[in-house]
């Protein structure tokens, strides 16, 4: 909405509203020159050195007015500025951590960008650990992390599109993709539902995420959660989509298969033999994580004669003494290593590892002890909560967890007959979801053998094409 | 929703869907009528069924993108359509009865003796609503994993149980005595095959050109999974045993060696589960679709929930009959030869006339 | 529209959470059970005994027991009746927790009980859905209370030992085991004729000391173990066993192994033949003079023959065992005709007409002296 120009009542209406704007004035024989910005948003030696020291060398010696042109041609010093004439954005700006230049004898002012956050250096990965490869992750601050990108890939091709979240909050989300290779519905679709959010305020990648699901009520996660950036790296050499939401360290990347989840940057940077000894284990951490317990179960409360008698007779020797029933007993401790999850991601770091190492001792072999729980289950829990950690994208392992108690349930009333009864709802769920149309159980339903062979092997020198499920313009890695 | 499926899909709905049960009583059939040579009348009625595959599938070819009671409109008019739906509906719903009540004897017998019966099946039916109404794609999807684990674990016991039989239990192969046995034995492996029409229920699409041919070759490969099953079976319990037990390849299993595993029958059936499962899926599922056709203007949801009380009420009906297993046998074969050969065949030859004129 | 799919929703948990509760029948913890782990049966008296053995998990626990002493790992109980299903009643009054027979090892028949009541045993058995199918069956011919008592004193499972025992004397090709299947399944042709393993004390310890033969449906004969290696040879694919030669004035200790066995039918003018074929594996292990042996060509054939002709006499023994002793086809001999004449099988009755077939055996015997012990060409210095 264009306003009328009144250079006092502007400078004053700014003021009086915002008290925490910095003015400075300076004032020359026509007129005068006002900066306005926010002290905690702004590079202040930069704004003093290449724009406050200029204006107040050349604002001395003139006697003619000042304009707006006149001042970005030729007085400051600043890469990133533009002249502006919509009076109504004004605070809009200021507020986002630009520089305001106003004139009182120009209509038009000047936009600065000299905006400094305070944030973290480059950090190591916490969420996506590896032996070998980089180390840098993601920063809340989006240029920080755009610059993390931008110099490892050099594509002309590559596309960020920058789009404002929240009323009032305005976060900065940047969409970023390779245009010749990523699938346009994708793209197009991410673009949609982002432009679709009308809500106060976002903060970070995990509530955007919320409204770019298919479906709110969905338990699996669809896309994928970045934190280094040779993973986004890779992604986006695959044709996927990159979000990165400025505030957050996590980038979003869509669209993610099952098998993905599995895949870790080791995989790729170590000999393929090890990366598929890799992500057998991992393959086989999910299903231990996910049925070790039920199994367990199953097979001391109605199958037994599945065991050699032998084993049978172990078993029962060990739960003697035991006064609960495999079932309740399961479920007590499965809770037990929840509750130690989940108090250990809380407790200070100093005290961390001892309390986890006390604490599992303790519970442990107290409750071996006290004949609460025979050794076996304790064993089968401790793998089941190691084989949860063996997987890369712990987004992957939240609704497994959540799983692995009805899992349980069933198998507790009805034996293996429960047990195949759930995991058919499991696999149902799984096959019928869909990440930003690419099946989600891909490729092993729909069946692709060659993306087949490579949720086993990935590696560079074996894997002249992208996956053929995520239907990318350009089909092929490597031009040999 | 999405309805089409790949060939590869649609070899593992075959497969399932015939395998289903099929493979639990199979050895004791073939043993009473052919003996120890009914791998021949086995081969024979694949090569049979696998035609009336062909001709399903090449009639979902003619008319690409639509299913049977769409393109039947326009073959035999709308009102015959109707009928023929109806019929289906009814074919289909009789068949899953019996389907539920074998799974649930099989459930009673081997896993949970004491359970209330209606238990098993209020839970069995809940499962297969819940993935029929996931739709057609995510069925074949399904079938595409489930058909993969069963069939690897069903082949790899025939090994094991070959490698432990006895050579002379199988042998000889092929005797003229009993030729005589083949009328008899042909008749009993028309249940055994009986599933094919549920290919009726998807549209195919241009990538299912090829489908008669899979469709051909998976029944063969159907015929000589069942000669597997029938020999290892035999080879381990003996023709009389074979004749003599109920769910003879179950208890085959069950006195066959493994490796750490004491009733390897237990293994075999969590798996065979989800083949069970798979069968009754698909017929609710083909139960479903011909419904929401029918009845267009309900909710599919609606439609779904109607069809499990359905089945409830029918299955709790069902188990006070006896020998339930021979009442759907007597009917099961003129049904099954109907649904497979007449319908498909006279849609077929009345399509081509028309296309003709 | 969406008050109804809650109140949908709401009715559909509600009942499938009472569901699961009425569900929950067919659950019991492996330690609320009494696992058994051998089952012997005797007739004694007009009267049925039942032994069980059972594990003794809560004091047969081994820390426990080296700390205290209590308690042995395995117990046995005892019940009896007029019937099988009485004799089972009184043993489910005497034990506390339901008994476990999915973990049964050994079926321990005494030839009393057995001459009587094998089949409806086995039978009963088939029908039980828990017993284990892979139990093996054997006979004894002393009181089964014996046998436990032997085994309780030295705090080991009798129907542990037994099985293993009988699989270790298997690998090493001295013996066959049979699973109560196999024997169903025998049980179940048209003619039966099977051999069981028979148990005894020897210096009181558990042994095999024989085979029971079963013939139809009850036990007709006794073969003793050391007259059983022709048998062993004729029913078994990789049997061994050791045999003493004297030759001048040495006993050669040689090794046999069955190396091929072929068995030819052949039925004329109503007459039944079996040509029977032995390639045997023969390594000279030791004599039990010094060495040299000079164990040359000329001796190494002399000795061949010797060896031949035992070991043809044994087969011949076997066989005329089964035909004149006997009268009982527990070779399985109809097997080999059937598959070359099942039209003539069918028609005839196996029983009277195996009694008169004749039987040519002919073994090969290839010795060898120069194996890990070159006795062929050694020269003391």
């Amino acid at each position: 909405m264009m306003v009328k120009f009144n250079f006092e009542n502007i400078a004053a209406s700014l003021k009086s509203k915002n008290l925490d704007f910095t003015e400075r004035s300076i004032p020359f024989r026509r007129g005068m020159i006002k900066l306005f910005y926010i002290m905690q948003l702004t590079d202040r030696a930069a704004l003093t050195e290449n724009v406050v020291k200029p204006l107040v060398l050349y604002c001395s010696s003139v006697t003619k007015s000042i304009s707006a042109q006149m001042t970005i041609d030729g007085i400051i010093f600043a890469d990133d500025c533009r002249i502006e004439s919509d009076i109504s954005k004004i605070e809009e700006f200021i507020l986002s951590g630009m520089v305001i230049i106003l004139f009182s004898t120009d209509k038009d002012y000047i936009v600065v960008n000299f905006k400094k956050v305070e944030h973290r250096p480059i950090p190591t990965p916490q969420l996506n650990y590896t032996v070998r490869g980089p180390q840098d992750c993601f920063t809340e601050n989006l240029y920080v992390n755009l610059s993390l990108i931008r110099y490892r890939i050099k594509d002309k091709n590559m596309r960020i599109k920058k789009f404002e979240v929240g009323v009032r909050t305005k976060s900065q989300v940047a969409v970023i993709y390779i245009e010749d290779i990523a699938n346009n519905t994708v793209v197009t679709e991410i673009q949609k539902r982002i432009e679709n959010i009308n809500v106060d305020g976002i903060g970070e990648s995990g509530e955007l995420q919320a409204f770019l699901l298919n479906n709110k009520m969905q338990l699996f996660p669809s896309m994928g959660l970045i934190e280094r950036s040779d993973i986004a790296f890779h992604s986006l050499m695959e044709g996927k989509v990159l979000v990165l939401v400025d505030g957050s360290g996590v980038a979003l990347l869509a669209p993610k298969t099952f098998a993905e989840f599995f895949y870790s940057s080791d995989d790729r940077y170590d000999n393929k033999f090890f990366g598929l000894l890799g992500r057998m284990i991992r393959y086989a951490a999910i299903m231990i994580s996910l049925t070790a317990s039920s199994i367990f179960v199953a097979i001391t409360m109605f199958h037994t004669d599945l065991l050699p008698s032998k084993y049978a007779i172990s078993l029962a020797e060990m739960r003697a003494n035991v006064p609960f029933t495999a079932f309740i007993g399961a479920i007590m401790i499965e809770f037990i290593m929840e509750l130690l999850r989940e108090s250990l991601l809380r407790v200070p770091k100093q005290i961390g590892p001892a309390v986890g190492i006390v604490g599992a001792i303790v519970i442990g072999q107290a409750a071996i002890a006290a004949g609460i729980f025979s050794p076996l289950l304790l064993i089968i829990a401790s793998v089941s909560l190691l084989a949860s950690f063996a997987i890369p994208d712990y987004s992957l392992v939240n609704p497994f967890r959540i799983l692995k108690f009805i899992l349980l349930l069933f198998t507790g009333a009805l034996g293996f007959y429960g047990f195949s009864i759930f995991l058919t709802y499991i696999l149902v769920e799984l096959v019928s979801l869909n990440s930003f149309g690419v099946p989600y159980l891909a490729p092993w339903a729909p069946f692709n053998l060659y993306d087949f062979i490579k949720t086993f092997f990935n590696n560079v020198t074996i894997d002249p094409k992208r996956p053929n499920y995520l239907r990318t313009k350009d089909n092929t890695k490597t031009k040999q | 929703m999405e309805n089409s499926i790949t060939n590869r899909q649609m070899f593992f709905i075959i497969f399932l869907i015939l395998t289903t049960y099929t493979t639990i009583d199979l050895p004791k059939v073939m043993a009473q009528t052919a003996g120890r040579s009914s791998w021949i009348p086995i081969i024979i009625a694949s090569i049979i069924f696998g035609v009336s595959a062909v001709i399903i599938t090449k009639l979902n070819n003619m008319f690409l993108g639509k299913v049977f009671f769409e393109y039947s409109q326009k073959v035999v008019g709308k009102f015959f359509a109707y009928v023929i739906a109806s019929y289906f509906i009814l074919y289909f719903i009789f068949t899953g009865v019996y389907l539920k009540l074998k799974l649930v004897n099989l459930l009673t017998s081997n896993f949970l003796p004491k359970t209330p019966k209606f238990v098993c099946l209020l839970f069995g039916i809940a499962l297969f609503a819940y993935v029929a109404n996931k739709g057609i794609t995510n069925i074949a999807r399904l079938f595409e994993i489930y058909g993969v684990s069963f069939l690897i674990v069903t082949v790899g016991i025939c090994v094991l149980m070959l490698v432990q039989g006895t050579k002379y239990n199988i042998l000889p192969f092929f005797h003229t005595s009993e030729i005589k046995g083949y009328a008899k034995t042909m008749k009993d492996l028309i249940t055994a095959y009986g599933g094919v029409e549920v290919l009726l229920i998807i549209p195919f699409t241009a990538k299912n050109k090829k489908a008669p041919k899979i469709a051909f070759f998976t029944l063969l490969f159907i015929g000589f999974l069942y000669v597997l099953i029938v020999e290892s079976t035999i080879s381990i319990l003996g023709i009389n045993n074979t004749i003599l037990l109920n769910d003879s390849f179950i208890e085959a299993i069950k006195i066959t060696e493994a490796p750490v595993i004491e009733r390897l029958d237990i293994f075999y059936l969590t798996f065979g589960l989800a083949s069970l499962f798979s069968g009754m899926i698909i017929v609710y599922a083909a139960v479903v679709e011909f419904a929401c056709r029918i009845f267009s203007k309900v909710k599919r949801y609606i439609i779904v929930i109607a069809i499990s009380l359905i089945f409830f009420i029918l299955c709790v009906f069902a188990l006070k009959i006896k020998d339930m297993e021979k009442v759907y046998k007597s009917f099961a074969i003129y049904l099954i030869l109907i649904s497979n050969f007449l319908i498909p065949i006279t849609i077929i030859i009345l399509a081509k006339v028309k296309k003709r004129a | 529209m969406i008050k109804f799919n809650k109140t949908l929703l709401i009715l559909a948990v509600a009942l499938l959470l009472s569901v699961f509760v009425s569900g929950c029948g067919d659950f019991k913890d492996i330690n609320e059970k009494r696992i058994v782990t051998a089952v012997a049966l005797d007739k004694k008296d007009n009267e049925i005994y039942l032994y069980v053995e059972i594990a003794n998990i809560e004091g047969g626990n081994k820390s426990e027991s080296k700390s205290t002493g209590a308690g042995k790992k395995y117990i046995y109980v005892k019940s009896h009746g007029k019937t099988i299903p009485e004799a089972r009643e009184a043993l489910d009054r005497q034990l506390d927790k339901q008994p476990y027979l999915s973990a049964v090892r050994t079926l321990v028949l005494t030839e009393d009980f057995a001459k009587e009541y094998l089949v409806e045993y086995l039978f009963r058995l088939r029908a039980d859905e828990l017993y284990r199918k892979k139990t093996i069956t054997v006979i004894t011919k002393e009181d089964p209370k014996k046998l436990l008592e032997i085994s309780n004193e030295k705090d080991v499972s009798v129907g542990f030992s037994i099985e293993e025992m009988l699989k270790t004397l298997e690998d090493a090709g001295e013996s066959f085991s049979r699973t109560t299947s196999r024997v169903l399944e025998n049980l179940s042709d048209r003619y039966t004729g099977i051999l069981l393993p028979c148990i005894g004390l020897h210096d009181k310890e558990n042994s095999l000391i024989g085979y029971s033969v079963v013939n139809g449906t009850t036990i007709n004969g006794f073969i003793p173990v050391e007259e059983s290696k022709g048998m062993i040879f004729i029913k078994t694919d990789k049997s061994k066993f050791y045999y003493i030669v004297p030759y001048k004035d040495n006993k050669f200790t040689i090794e046999v192994s069955l190396k091929k066995r072929k068995i030819k039918p052949s039925y004329e003018r109503g007459k039944i033949s079996f040509d029977m074929k032995y390639d045997f594996d023969a390594k000279l292990m030791y004599g039990d003079k010094k060495t040299p042996y000079n164990f040359d060509d000329a001796s190494n054939a002399e000795v061949t023959e010797i060896l031949t002709k035992t070991l043809e006499h044994e087969l011949l023994n076997a066989v005329e065992q089964a035909q004149k002793v006997f009268d009982c086809d527990y070779l399985q001999f109809d097997d080999e005709f059937r598959l070359k004449f099942p039209v003539e099988f069918e028609k005839m009755d196996w029983q009277n007409e195996f009694l008169k077939a004749s039987f040519n055996i002919d073994a090969k015997v290839k010795l060898s002296g120069t194996w890990m012990m070159d006795y062929e060409t050694y020269e003391r210095r």
